[in-house]
């Protein structure tokens, strides 16, 4: 039960001790608290099976949680849903179409069966139609299209009846760098006005970076850390990260040989990737190359990079998000 | 009205998918004409006959009913009437001549406006028992039909049994000084027009007809109708009073005619009861034709001979039989209309059923599509509500439906099926049979697994449920319930497409109203609604609900 102090009206979405189980070993969302202040884009991150469309899934009600409340505008969802299915709009992980109707057609069911009145139906839908640059299309049954304006129009269908909640689940999985680029865009543009409120799950570190205001980060079932990108980035330390990869993964004794001949605080590995971190950290540049050669590795490639996400992914878990 | 949307969606994808379009539609259309090169008249093919092998041992009977003595032989005016049994749709297909000279001529028997050309059976007659059942054995006949030595000597017992009964109803009725009641005796001719004459020969009808007659005069006519007649049980005193009036009445008739009653020679109304054997596969769809069309020709043959014993009764009795009790033994409007129809006709209903049942699988596996490709999910995020979403789905395969009866039926009439009733009729028990099918279809894919599963699964409900119905052949039921709102309820009565079945045999085929089918109907209704019902909980409660 939510604490009584709570303002549940203030959030656009929020969650309280929010868990779901589908075995009784472990639970795919744990615990969940989460409170989404209107206008607000926020991005769940984690990587595959941490727990993010489990999540959204609650979010929405077509999930029961096992223990735990979701509330939207301050209205629990399991007793408000069909009030709340109008403020919601949702682009699900795959895209999900019938294949023998048209652009136009998938627009106008949607926009009906969220009871959107025939002018403004007819009128969002044009504009919808040409913001996603699917005007060409408009008249041609959507099994013809291409993957990436498949999700452009899946997208489209999650806007066109006016939410102000809006989910996107993975949406830019499977997209081409332009199709990419549009669909960052148009969630940019969503955000603008602040009057919408858009909840983002992804396990691409940079989509989150750039488009979330605040970032969750998920990982069997429990958040780990919630903050803006800029301070989770900061937490994890100063500097800039050399990543050197190698041939193979290196040794314990090449580690620590690194360690104290470089004075290297802050280093760890993934896979056969040797990651430090630290203020000028090119002056050790040279000192560490001269002690993997010296021994048996070979080295393959060297990168100097910021901080990202990632690497607050790796510090908290130990492992990089692609293992997940 | 958020399912009129949904319902042109489906449409469309419908339209859209040739594929789903074809077995639909064009398919059962398709399978009429198959049918109708099977079993009905298209092109250069006639009407398949029935192959009847006759072993005829039946003996006669010598009798004198004032015209001299003659030799009856039922058994052989049977054979001839199913020789020249025709399919002739307009016409009676047994005419009582009264031009005849004999008690029982032929032509009382024959049938009219005949032609071989579509006769229903080939006919031969055989001499021996055991190269008949051979010759059906083998596949070269459909049935063998033994008549038994003594089967005119039953038959005439039977309709003397009724003629004697009527005489005696008609004294009672006279002595007592009441008019004619509108009801008559049970032992009334048409009620010995027992179905179970084929197989019980002459023992079911006469035990029936025959209380009416010497010794079982009291107990024939009914201690409660008598005793309504006299308005108290009638006592000794009584009955020798009517026996007497009777007595005065045939010697007064004797006087009229000329013709002495001690030398006639009347067939006796007591005879060993017999049993006609038809013998058959019963797994061949020809056998079950064969026996059902024998069945009523037997009844009615015998309401024939019960008939043309009463007439000649009369000559002796002149009897003043009223309007209501001429009604009573009339067999004018006696409906047997096997008679008149083909193969065919039979089987066009029953096309109409199974394409309905095929649609339990596009339904079922179309709302599975729905839920493993994620349409259902995306649509249970708008406002649509479970109505809304049975609703859009139900109309267009009701109006699919009826389109593929439309096209199946033209295709039929094209191919020669000769249908009595009413098309609008048969449009709404198709549409009652679609509702049927979309009900079971939402029970599948709630359970369901996936789309194939739902596929097997229906395919494995429906056809059985096709043959259960009567769809193809007839089907030997099993009584649950005897009296179910006035009629018997079988096992395969359960199923609602069992009553879409007879319904639209009835109303198609046979032209008959709405209240001759009405209880198929009803039953079919309210099947319907217990199906839909739980379709509706079981597909809200498994699929519209958030998953658990």
């Amino acid at each position: 039960m939510h604490r009584p102090s709570d303002d549940l009206t203030s959030f656009s979405v929020a969650t309280r001790n929010l868990s779901k189980g589908y075995d009784k070993r472990s639970l795919a969302v744990d615990s969940l608290d989460l409170s989404i202040k209107p206008g607000e884009v926020f991005g769940l991150l984690g990587p595959n099976g941490a727990g993010k469309t489990t999540t959204i899934r609650m979010l929405l009600g077509l999930l029961k949680p096992t223990s735990g409340q979701v509330f939207i505008h301050g209205e629990e969802i399991t007793t408000g849903r069909q009030k709340l299915k109008g403020r919601l709009g949702v682009c699900p992980q795959e895209t999900v179409l019938w294949p023998e109707l048209t652009v136009s057609e998938h627009l106008n069911l949607i926009g009906r069966m969220y009871d959107v009145p025939g002018r403004t139906l007819r009128a969002d839908a044009e504009r919808l139609i040409t913001e996603f640059s699917l005007g060409e299309k408009r008249n041609q049954p959507v099994k013809r299209l291409s993957g990436g304006l498949k999700r452009r129009l899946n997208l489209a269908l999650a806007l066109v009846h006016g939410p102000d909640v809006i989910m996107l689940d993975e949406p830019s999985a499977g997209l081409d760098p332009q199709s990419r680029a549009l669909l960052w865009e148009r969630i940019t543009g969503l955000a603008r006005d602040r009057q919408r409120t858009i909840i983002l799950t992804t396990h691409s570190m940079e989509e989150a970076d750039r488009l979330s205001d605040r970032v969750g980060i998920l990982d069997h079932g429990k958040m780990l850390v919630l903050d803006a990108p800029e301070n989770l980035k900061r937490s994890i330390g100063e500097g800039d990260v050399l990543e050197i990869e190698l041939d193979r993964v290196p040794s314990q004794e090449v580690l620590e040989a690194i360690r104290q001949r470089s004075q290297v605080e802050h280093m760890s590995t993934s896979a056969n990737t040797i990651l430090v971190r630290g203020l000028n950290i090119m002056e050790r540049f040279p000192g560490i190359v001269g002690t993997l050669t010296s021994s048996t590795v070979v080295i393959q490639n060297t990168r100097l990079r910021p901080n990202t996400l990632e690497d607050v992914f790796l510090k908290l878990t130990g492992r990089s998000l692609r293992d997940g | 009205m958020r399912f009129l949307p949904l319902s042109f969606t489906v449409a469309k994808r419908m339209s859209r998918d040739l594929f789903t379009l074809f077995f639909a539609i064009l398919f059962p259309a398709f399978f009429v004409f198959i049918f109708s090169v099977a079993f009905g008249k298209t092109g250069p093919l006639r009407n398949q006959r029935l192959d009847l092998a006759v072993v005829n041992g039946d003996e006669g009977l010598r009798v004198n009913f004032g015209n001299g003595p003659e030799t009856l032989r039922l058994g052989a005016i049977l054979v001839d009437v199913l020789e020249s049994l025709s399919y002739s749709p307009s016409s009676g297909w047994i005419r009582p001549d009264s031009s005849s000279s004999g008690f029982m001529s032929l032509d009382s028997l024959r049938l009219s406006a005949q032609k071989p050309e579509s006769a229903v059976f080939s006919v031969v007659d055989t001499l021996k028992e055991s190269m008949a059942l051979e010759k059906v054995s083998s596949g070269d006949f459909d049935a063998a039909l033994i008549i038994p030595p003594g089967f005119t000597r039953a038959a005439m017992a039977m309709a003397m049994e009724d003629a004697m009964g009527e005489i005696f109803v008609g004294a009672m009725d006279k002595f007592s000084g009441e008019s004619p009641r509108p009801d008559g005796p049970a032992g009334s001719p048409s009620g010995s027009t027992g179905a179970g004459a084929p197989s019980g020969g002459g023992a079911g009808p006469s035990a029936g007809a025959g209380a009416g007659g010497g010794a079982g005069f009291g107990a024939a006519a009914g201690s409660d109708t008598k005793a309504g007649a006299f308005g108290r049980k009638p006592t000794t005193s009584d009955i020798q009073k009517m026996i007497d009036d009777v007595s005065q009445r045939l010697e007064k008739s004797e006087k009229r005619s000329g013709v002495s009653l001690d030398s006639l020679s009347l067939p006796s109304r007591k005879a060993p009861p017999v049993a006609l054997t038809l013998a058959g596969d019963p797994s061949n769809l020809g056998f079950s034709l064969t026996s059902g069309v024998i069945k009523n020709v037997l009844d009615e043959f015998l309401k024939r001979v019960s008939r043309r014993s009463l007439e000649e009764a009369k000559e002796f009795v002149p009897l003043d039989l009223g309007p209501a009790r001429k009604e009573l033994v009339s067999l004018e409007n006696s409906s047997v209309a096997v008679e008149t129809r083909t193969v065919f006709d039979y089987q066009v209903p029953g096309i109409i059923v199974f394409a309905l049942l095929m649609i339990v699988s596009l339904v079922s596996v179309t709302l599975m599509l729905d839920l493993t490709q994620g349409h259902l999910e995306r649509l249970k995020l708008t406002r649509m509500s479970a109505l809304d979403y049975f609703l859009g789905n139900t109309l267009p395969w009701v109006l699919l439906s009826v389109l593929q009866l439309v096209l199946l039926f033209g295709a039929a009439k094209l191919l020669g099926y000769h249908n009595m009733g009413s098309m609008f009729a048969g449009v709404g028990l198709v549409i009652l049979g679609s509702l049927s099918s979309i009900s079971l279809a939402l029970i599948l894919a709630s359970l369901a697994k996936n789309e194939k599963q739902a596929s097997a699964i229906a395919t494995m409900i429906a056809v059985p449920l096709s043959f259960l119905s009567g769809a193809f052949f007839p089907v030997r039921d099993v009584v649950i319930v005897k009296d179910f709102f006035g009629q018997p309820l079988g096992l395969t009565g359960l199923s609602p497409w069992t009553h879409t079945t007879k319904a639209l045999v009835g109303v198609l085929t046979f032209g008959k109203g709405f209240s001759e089918v009405q209880w198929h109907v009803m039953m079919q209704i309210g099947l319907t609604i217990l199906l839909f019902l739980a379709g509706i909980v079981l597909f809200s409660r498994r699929r519209l609900s958030a998953q658990r």
